[in-house]
């Protein structure tokens, strides 16, 4: 059975990219279209892994991490940040919050594949 | 620098016509920001399809060179070598078979010209026979009642004179009508396997070239499947590409976030200084920092516009180039296949030599049959020659018989029967002429027999396995030129759906990359901008020059920044106005570079 990963990103091309590059390599893909959505989203649905954009309306993803980390259907689960920032600073925060890796964008498909294998072991 | 502040109401037209400057430039920014991403989802929304069709094509390419390099094609390959083998040692033989039989028709055909002589003699004995019958009724007469007894014996010798003109006129046109046959069928074997010949060696040829050309298709197919992996894999190289350019629109729509921020508080600044009527040290610093930031924001929306024109430039030479690859990849599947355009192949050919060979070896078989026949209708013809010899033996013998009762008519005649003595003399040395000349035919019919009784038992038996071979080269010939057309049928299907496929692909690329003009639109947009801002760095640096102090001026900016390649080039221009050497935004991101297992830009914590 596919792996279901979601995407959290506030950019629709780059949820689109995401999900294009998830889908060609036999994943699954839930979208949502800012921290508030996702944690909402995955309040309900059990997933595989989260990658979430950093700043986005509503609830930015160190605030979605927390969440997720706070909640319980979805606790565990590998979160990769997927940003521009690449700031070593909101690198700390994000580890701090509990993210498992960080990504700056732009990604390479083959790149994104290599740590999502990495990730889900 | 002269000193270029001037009266308050100046600085207030110079900082509204600024502030006039800026307001549109960011209504401009905010427009290209917002208002471009749909063009990129358009794109996004192709890729999934265009990839998809190009991994089909791929795969399309790798089954056709399959159909014609599989196992079934080694195993046709190898069959076809050994027909190949097959027929020529079946052609040797049979034109080994046909110059013996030639041979052995040439040797009867000169042993029949040697039974001229004997029948010639026969044609004399007649001659001769009829003679002496004239002669003893002469003498019969002659002697009256005393020679009565002759009549009979000269009507019994005229009767075999008949007998004799009778046989060896049968065996005269027995003669002529086996030698009719044998130059008859020499003309027609000779005619056939000149014409054999040339038909033969040309499909053979062919056939050979074609063998050949399937063992190359056979290896370049081999070759192939490489060549369409490495394609794939640069298809997926252009795919990757399109997917991390495609990103960009995000980011350029950041770093413009960026710049509206900036310019949308430089504008607030310009206002305050008008409202407050601003003293000497405000204004300067105020037009600093109006040169300051504008500089910057020309240098980070020069940088970001010229990102998102590489970006759409690379997104649509990427996509070109999967359509380019794919028509690559079909051009090639057509050269490695040995087919044509039109569908056609070297298979078409093959099957048509095939076709030749398989008339070859019947137009071979009927030759064989009609060989056979012809030493069959030899055989039969000697034997009726034979069975006319032996009735001349037999005559001869009764002329002997006829000799002997001369001769004791004649000595109880007396002296009176003496001239027929002399005839019965003349009737025992034709009895000894016919055993001679009957003994010659019988020694040339030996001979024939001898010469053509194992090739008519050889051709018999050899006929009947040649036909099973025949028949069997057939057989198998018409499953390999089945499976040809099977082949060929798949292939031409194949290759017409992988050509449309192609086709439909490079237009549907084309028609999605030459309505994107987002690239074009947006670089206009920033070089309006870009204009506007320089036109305020100038001015600004006219009446004040740069500070030194330009990075401490807009230390505030940096923390707005969220990508590498803004701070780059921040910390680029702070280094210029420092007095540092100047150092390329490239360089300054290697210096901060650290790569990892996935790339410099991954983490894993």
């Amino acid at each position: 059975m596919a792996k279901l990963i979601m995407t959290a990103d506030d950019s629709a091309s780059v949820r689109q990219m995401v999900a294009f590059t998830l889908k060609q390599n036999g994943y699954d893909v839930v979208e949502a279209v800012d921290g508030r959505d996702a944690l909402n989203k995955l309040n309900a649905q059990k997933v595989d892994m989260l990658l979430t954009d950093l700043n986005m309306p509503n609830m930015d993803g160190i605030g979605l991490i927390k969440g997720v980390r706070a909640g319980t259907l979805n606790k565990f689960i590998p979160i990769v940040m997927l940003t521009t920032e690449s700031n070593d600073t909101r690198k700390g925060e994000g580890k701090a919050a509990g993210a498992t890796g960080w990504i700056v964008k732009p990604f390479k498909p083959e790149q994104l594949i290599a740590v999502i294998k990495k990730v889900l072991g | 620098m002269a000193f270029k502040i001037v009266s308050p109401g100046e600085n207030d037209k110079q900082f509204s016509c600024w502030r006039g400057i800026i307001a549109p430039a960011i209504g401009t920014l905010r427009q290209m920001a917002g208002t471009t991403e749909d063009e990129f989802l358009q794109i996004g929304s192709r890729l999934h399809s265009f990839y998809q069709r190009s991994a089909d094509i791929s795969a399309m390419a790798n089954h056709l060179v399959s159909v014609v390099s599989g196992e079934s094609v080694v195993t046709l390959t190898s069959r076809l070598q050994q027909m190949m083998a097959d027929m020529e040692a079946y052609l040797g033989n049979a034109r080994s078979r046909s110059s013996q039989s030639c041979s052995t028709l040439e040797q009867v055909q000169n042993l029949l010209d040697k039974l001229s002589e004997p029948l010639e003699g026969f044609h004399k004995m007649n001659k001769t026979l009829r003679m002496l019958s004239i002669s003893t009724k002469i003498e019969s007469s002659r002697l009256g009642e005393l020679g009565s007894g002759f009549v009979n014996l000269a009507m019994d010798v005229e009767k075999l004179s008949h007998q004799v003109n009778e046989k060896s006129a049968a065996i005269l046109a027995h003669r002529q009508l086996l030698a009719t046959l044998i130059t008859d069928n020499l003309a027609l074997v000779r005619a056939t396997e000149a014409k054999q010949d040339v038909n033969v060696s040309a499909t053979l040829k062919d056939t050979s070239a074609n063998l050949m050309e399937l063992v190359a298709v056979n290896e370049r197919c081999m070759m192939f499947g490489r060549t369409v992996s490495i394609i794939s894999a640069e298809v997926t190289d252009s795919i990757s590409e399109v997917v991390s350019s495609m990103q960009m629109h995000d980011m350029t729509r950041q770093q413009l976030e960026h710049v509206v921020e900036a310019l949308e508080r430089l504008i607030g600044e310009l206002a305050e200084s008008k409202a407050a009527a601003a003293d000497d040290h405000t204004l300067r610093r105020t037009i600093v920092e109006a040169g300051d930031v504008c500089e910057l924001q020309e240098a980070q929306l020069h940088f970001a516009a010229g990102e998102l024109y590489t970006a759409v430039c690379i997104i649509l030479d990427n996509l070109r180039e999967v359509a380019r690859k794919q028509s690559l990849i079909a051009q090639e599947t057509i050269t490695v296949t040995g087919a044509d355009s039109d569908g056609s192949s070297f298979i078409d050919v093959m099957s048509q030599g095939m076709t030749a060979v398989t008339a070859v070896l019947t137009s071979c078989a009927k030759a064989d049959n009609d060989m056979s026949a012809t030493m069959k209708k030899v055989g039969q013809t000697i034997d009726e020659i034979a069975a006319f010899v032996f009735d001349i033996e037999a005559i001869g013998s009764e002329i002997d018989l006829i000799a002997l009762n001369s001769q004791i008519k004649a000595a109880l005649t007396g002296t009176d029967g003496a001239a027929l003595g002399v005839l019965a003399e003349a009737i025992k040395r034709l009895s000894d002429e016919a055993v001679r000349q009957t003994d010659a035919v019988a020694g040339i019919l030996t001979g024939i027999h001898a010469v053509t009784e194992h090739l008519i038992a050889d051709s018999e038996n050899e006929n009947d396995q040649s036909g099973t071979c025949i028949i069997s080269m057939q057989d198998e010939l018409a499953v390999i030129l089945s499976s040809l057309a099977e082949m060929d049928t798949e292939m031409r299907s194949v290759l017409s759906a992988l050509n449309e496929r192609v086709l439909t692909l490079t237009q549907d690329v084309e028609q999605t990359t030459s309505g994107v003009d987002v690239h074009e639109r947006t670089k206009a947009m920033a070089d309006g901008v870009l204009a506007s801002l320089e036109l305020i760095v100038a001015q600004s640096r006219q009446i004040e020059p740069a500070s030194s102090e330009f990075k401490e001026n807009l230390r505030h900016m940096e923390e707005h920044y969220t990508m590498e390649s803004e701070r780059h080039i921040h910390e680029a221009l702070a280094r210029k106005r420092s007095g540092l050497s100047a150092v390329s935004i490239e360089s300054v991101a290697k210096e901060n570079s650290d790569d990892s297992e996935f790339g410099d830009n991954v983490d894993l914590f």
